[in-house]
């Protein structure tokens, strides 16, 4: 089995992006805060940087940021953010153009103390990241889009840790992510094979097993952002046109 | 999310192509490319990399001769036991050691059962 024999287990990923809007979009429950807290810690940034590419100032970007959410998630308009509406990359970004067009910030505002507590953006990070991304050719899209793909990668790859320390596999997880995406056997190997007191063989199962883990959690993040199975490796291709163009 | 406080100075551990500021490991295209295949480089292939590794060393009193099977679980090797120089079959479990705690109990439940069986056509275990 994999670092842990519960990987598969099923009902550990069943909560996909979608059901995840639809869920808070259906009360003020216990699991619709938890569906809006997984939906910010995820994807605000992809929108803070498409703001401040827009031109908003950096306490502009955190306001509308942070008001679209909160309004998106207790507003009716969740109501219509179903699978059958395509992808959730693509929704999520002409809502917030919308929101931003006909922008109310004082009841945006408001709003966020509505009920639910907002979410806070460590803005001087958050800031340095973005000059970090920022290039003369990005285009408040691309930034978008580019932000949105690592925020996916990174959301995987955090999942997947704590998995394996959950399964007291954080060492094997520390010392076989450099290996995750292929580059072969090398000669490092045998030093971390000893090192985590395992044979080559072993190590060699350990790293196979991680990819397809790793690949497995990445496919289904992606299903629940598009609107069906069949769409994922197309989503896959165009994440990859889009990190490449960064 | 990285750090952004780190200089860059790392590079894919694949591809080689530069990383975001304090980023490590695979870069974003290379693990996009590793979902793309499933999980699956053509670099390897789990099953032969376990017979590989073990066609070339004996496991305990055990020499391994050639694979009979394959499972979910494990695989089944035509062996020889050489304290008693016989043959036998050797079942061993795909995950070896890196089998969690369930594989290896449902491994030894599986030959607790069998061995309580006795039949001409079933193997003793």
């Amino acid at each position: 089995m994999a670092a842990a024999d519960n990987f598969n287990a099923p009902g550990i990923f069943l909560t996909t992006r979608w059901s995840c809007v639809v869920m808070a979009g259906d009360g003020e429950g216990r699991e619709a805060r938890s569906a809006l807290e997984t939906l910010c810690r995820d994807y605000w940034r992809p929108l803070y940087y498409y703001a401040r590419r827009s031109g908003q100032s950096p306490e502009d970007a955190e306001d509308l940021t942070q008001g679209f959410i909160m309004g998106l998630l207790e507003s009716g308009s969740i109501a219509r953010a179903t699978p059958e509406r395509g992808r959730f990359r693509t929704f999520l970004l002409s809502s917030f153009g919308n929101f931003m067009a006909n922008r109310h910030r004082e009841q945006s505002t408001q709003k966020r103390g509505g009920g639910m507590a907002a979410f806070s953006i460590e803005a001087e990070e958050t800031e340095t990241a973005f000059a970090l991304e920022m290039t003369d050719s990005a285009t408040p899209e691309s930034l978008y889009e580019r932000s949105w793909a690592l925020a996916l990668l990174d959301s995987v790859m955090e999942r997947l840790k704590q998995e394996y320390i959950e399964a007291d596999r954080g060492e094997l997880f520390s010392a076989v992510q450099p290996y995750l995406a292929g580059g072969g056997p090398r000669p490092g190997y045998a030093k971390i094979a000893a090192a985590l007191g395992l044979s080559e063989s072993a190590l060699g199962v350990a790293v196979h097993r991680m990819r397809k883990r790793y690949a497995a959690m990445l496919r289904e993040e992606i299903a629940g952002t598009v609107a069906g199975e069949e769409e994922v490796d197309d989503e896959l291709q165009h994440l990859m046109q889009v990190v490449s163009a960064g | 999310m990285p750090s952004p406080e780190n200089p860059a100075s790392t590079t894919c551990s694949v591809c080689g192509s530069p990383l975001r500021r304090g980023a490590e490991g695979p870069c974003p295209r290379c693990l996009l490319s590793l979902a793309a295949s499933g999980g699956v480089l053509d670099e390897e292939d789990e099953e032969s990399m376990l017979f590989g590794a073990f066609q070339r060393r004996k496991f305990g009193d055990y020499e391994l001769i050639e694979e009979i099977a394959r499972g979910g679980m494990g695989m089944v090797f035509r062996a020889r036991q050489l304290s008693l120089n016989r043959e036998v079959a050797l079942k061993l479990i795909l995950s070896g050691e890196m089998a969690g705690r369930t594989a290896r109990e449902m491994f030894r439940t599986e030959a607790k059962a069998a061995a309580g069986l006795h039949h001409a056509n079933i193997v003793t275990v």
